[in-house]
């Protein structure tokens, strides 16, 4: 089983990827934050703030530089007193940035949550169009005839794994965010946004279980992962940017329109232009409609309910010879 | 419990092909398996004995007919069964990138069987040096030995195994042959022997059962397909000797010399059903015979008989173009023979 090993390789990728990128990013990009830190960052505000103070110094008690200057005030003419607090919080005066997680959190978990979904996708595909593809599921169902069974045990057991899947990234991620932020920031979370992130994880959770699902019928109706990822690619390249210039009104409608509405905590917006035709004439404008990401979770659910029926339709009366 | 593991009655199965008439592989085939024993199913490639097998083990949803293995109605009651059947079905199919070994003990598992098991079939089957490579590096031979092994491994009392030849030296050859009469021999297992060679099904079979163009034509032992009658050729001679060639042919019978019966040569009239007719047709028309001797057969001529004619007969009802092509008159006077019989 060449998927096994691929597997295998590629979780081990994954964490020892994980072990050593975290903590590099961690140390190169971004600063510990400790009384000793602060103070010396403290110290260089102080410094800056000493230089414009002494600059603004040195404008009062010297004369105008022109004719035009000298109609002005010393205050007028000098730039204006900055103490050291107006300069910015001390962190900023840290060498490197401090991780803030109310500005990472977010966002990497969405990053993260769609490469699991393109991860299960590939895995879901790969193993079951295999099967199909080296006609192992022959001596398979020489064993198990009953091919709803053996349909639901593969679909069944992807979605475990690609659920599984998720809820270790999202579990990886937040722990990871956490020790970041005692390690080299603040904790400035409400509890708004952290119920927030929460949500944002089972969105993604559900589009990566969306996405192995989409994997394993293609694969069974294809019979083969390369049919499988033709059929994902056609449907996102052509099909989806043909409505999208031809039937625009449809966007709202297209999976991947709506599996972008799904982890967008805010859904996403689309337009398409519109013609009115009133007394003066023709009048252009854009409509803009928001697919919410409960939109977009109900339509994949539908479409995904319809393509298991087919697939699972297909798959048992098919002769497989 | 019916003394027949597998009985087939009326089966039917065409493939749906793009731009062209569906295919018929099965068209109306009646088979009967008894309990014990090796049975042969003994056909010439493209005669459907994949295709039954296929529909046995559920891969393939036959058009009509009716199915039981042991008692249970294929497909609705395999599951019931499943558990007591064994099969290597066409190409061996296993993951190729994992050793045979881990192949077994993937199917051992999914089948709750003790890994010991897995071991004991690669000893069955000579295969226990190699089972640690990968399946893609196997010969043909050493994938179809771990084809039989993997239908061997649930100890079922119904193995079928589907031209278990192909791609096997001489020497694995026999070693095959010997496993399958040891397994026939057991008492606990029926073993279902599918293969085009007449030898591979001769030297171990109690039983054969003969398939042509979807149809089993033939059925029994070996001796009784020996001695079928209404299949016996006659070498015959007479005075008129070319004028009774012709009224021979006309009657339907299909004529040939024999070499190294002297000179002129003897004729041989094939496949004659009652003898009585060939000498009163030719008594009919004035002509004597002077020699008349039933021939005694060997299976392949029997089979090749079988088969051929078969072949042609349905050629010739179903006005297919190797029937056109080789002349009307001669495809339908074979046809009325076919339904004589
Ligand atoms: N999947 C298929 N599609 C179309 N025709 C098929 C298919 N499988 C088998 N056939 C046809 O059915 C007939 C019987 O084939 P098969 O059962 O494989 O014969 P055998 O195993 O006796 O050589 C052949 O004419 C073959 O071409
Ligand atoms: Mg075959």
């Amino acid at each position: 089983m060449r998927s096994r090993r691929w597997l295998r390789l590629l979780t081990l990728f994954a964490v020892v990827g994980y072990l050593i990128v975290i903590p590099a990013i961690g140390v190169t990009q971004f600063s510990r934050v400790s009384p000793q830190t602060l103070a010396d960052a403290s110290a260089r505000r102080d410094a800056l703030a000493a230089q414009f103070a002494d600059r603004r110094e040195q404008c009062l008690s010297g004369p105008a530089r022109s004719a035009q200057a000298a109609r002005l005030t010393p205050e007028q003419r000098c730039p204006p007193r900055l103490p050291a607090e107006e300069l910015g919080p001390v962190e900023q005066f840290l060498p490197k940035q401090v991780f803030v997680p109310s500005e990472f959190l977010g966002p990497v978990l969405t990053a993260l949550l769609w490469l699991t979904s393109i991860a299960v996708f590939v895995v879901g595909a790969h193993w079951i169009g295999s099967d199909l593809a080296t006609r192992v599921i022959v001596t398979q169902l020489i064993q198990e005839p009953r091919r709803t069974r053996v349909f639901v045990a593969k679909t069944g057991l992807l979605a475990v794994v690609a659920l599984g899947a998720a809820v270790s990234v999202v579990a990886v991620w937040t722990t990871s965010a956490a020790l970041f932020t005692a390690a080299f920031g603040r904790n400035d979370l409400t509890v708004n946004q952290w119920v927030s992130t929460v949500a944002q994880g089972g969105r993604g959770a559900a589009l990566v279980l969306v996405s192995a699902v989409a994997g394993a019928i293609g694969a069974f109706l294809t019979r083969s992962a390369a049919g499988a990822f033709g059929a994902l690619v056609g449907e996102l390249v052509v099909v989806e940017l043909l409505i999208g210039s031809v039937l625009p009104r449809w966007q709202e409608w297209l999976p991947g329109v709506n599996a972008r509405a799904l982890m967008a905590q805010d859904g996403v917006i689309v337009s398409y232009p519109e013609e009115w035709i009133d007394l003066d004439g023709t009048l252009r404008d854009t409509v803009e409609v928001t697919v919410s990401s409960a939109h977009g979770g109900i339509v994949l659910a539908c479409l995904m309910t319809v393509l298991v029926m087919i697939a699972w339709a297909d798959w048992r009366r098919r002769d497989l010879t | 419990m019916p003394d027949a593991v597998i009985e087939i009655s009326g089966l039917r199965k065409s493939f749906r092909r793009r731009h062209r008439p569906r295919r018929v592989a099965l068209d109306g085939l009646d088979l009967v398996v008894p309990r014990g024993g090796v049975h042969g199913f003994l056909g010439p490639n493209g005669s459907g004995k994949t295709t039954t097998i296929r529909v046995l083990l559920g891969l393939c949803r036959p058009d009509s007919g009716r199915i039981r293995i042991m008692g249970a109605d294929v497909p609705r009651s395999l599951p019931a069964v499943i558990s007591e059947l064994g099969a290597l079905v066409e190409t061996p199919r296993f993951h190729p990138e994992s050793s045979g070994r881990f192949n077994l003990g993937l199917l051992a598992r999914a089948g709750d069987l003790p890994p010991t098991r897995v071991e004991e079939v690669l000893e069955l089957v000579g295969l226990r040096d190699r089972a640690g490579d990968a399946f893609s590096g196997y010969s043909l031979g050493m994938k179809q030995r771990l084809g039989i092994a993997a239908a061997l491994l649930g100890r079922p009392r119904l193995v079928i195994l589907d031209e278990p030849g192909n791609g096997l030296d001489p020497e694995g050859l026999r070693d095959v042959r010997d496993l399958i009469r040891q397994l026939g021999s057991q008492g606990h297992t029926t073993v279902l022997l599918s293969s085009h060679l007449l030898p591979e099904v001769q030297s171990v079979c109690d039983r054969v059962s003969v398939l042509a163009r979807g149809r089993c034509v033939a059925s029994g032992t070996v001796a009784e397909l020996l001695a079928a009658p209404g299949d016996a050729d006659l070498q015959v001679r007479a005075d008129r000797h070319d004028a009774a060639r012709a009224v021979l042919e006309d009657a339907g019978w299909q004529v040939s010399a024999m070499t190294g019966s002297g000179e002129p040569p003897s004729w041989r009239v094939h496949a004659v059903a009652d003898r009585a007719a060939v000498t009163s047709t030719l008594a009919e028309r004035r002509i004597y015979v002077t020699e008349l001797i039933p021939l005694q057969r060997d299976l392949e001529s029997a089979y090749l008989e079988l088969t051929a004619a078969h072949s042609e007969v349905a050629d010739a009802l179903a006005g297919q173009a190797p029937a056109e092509a080789r002349g009307r008159g001669r495809g339908r006077a074979q046809g009325e023979e076919g339904e004589r019989r």
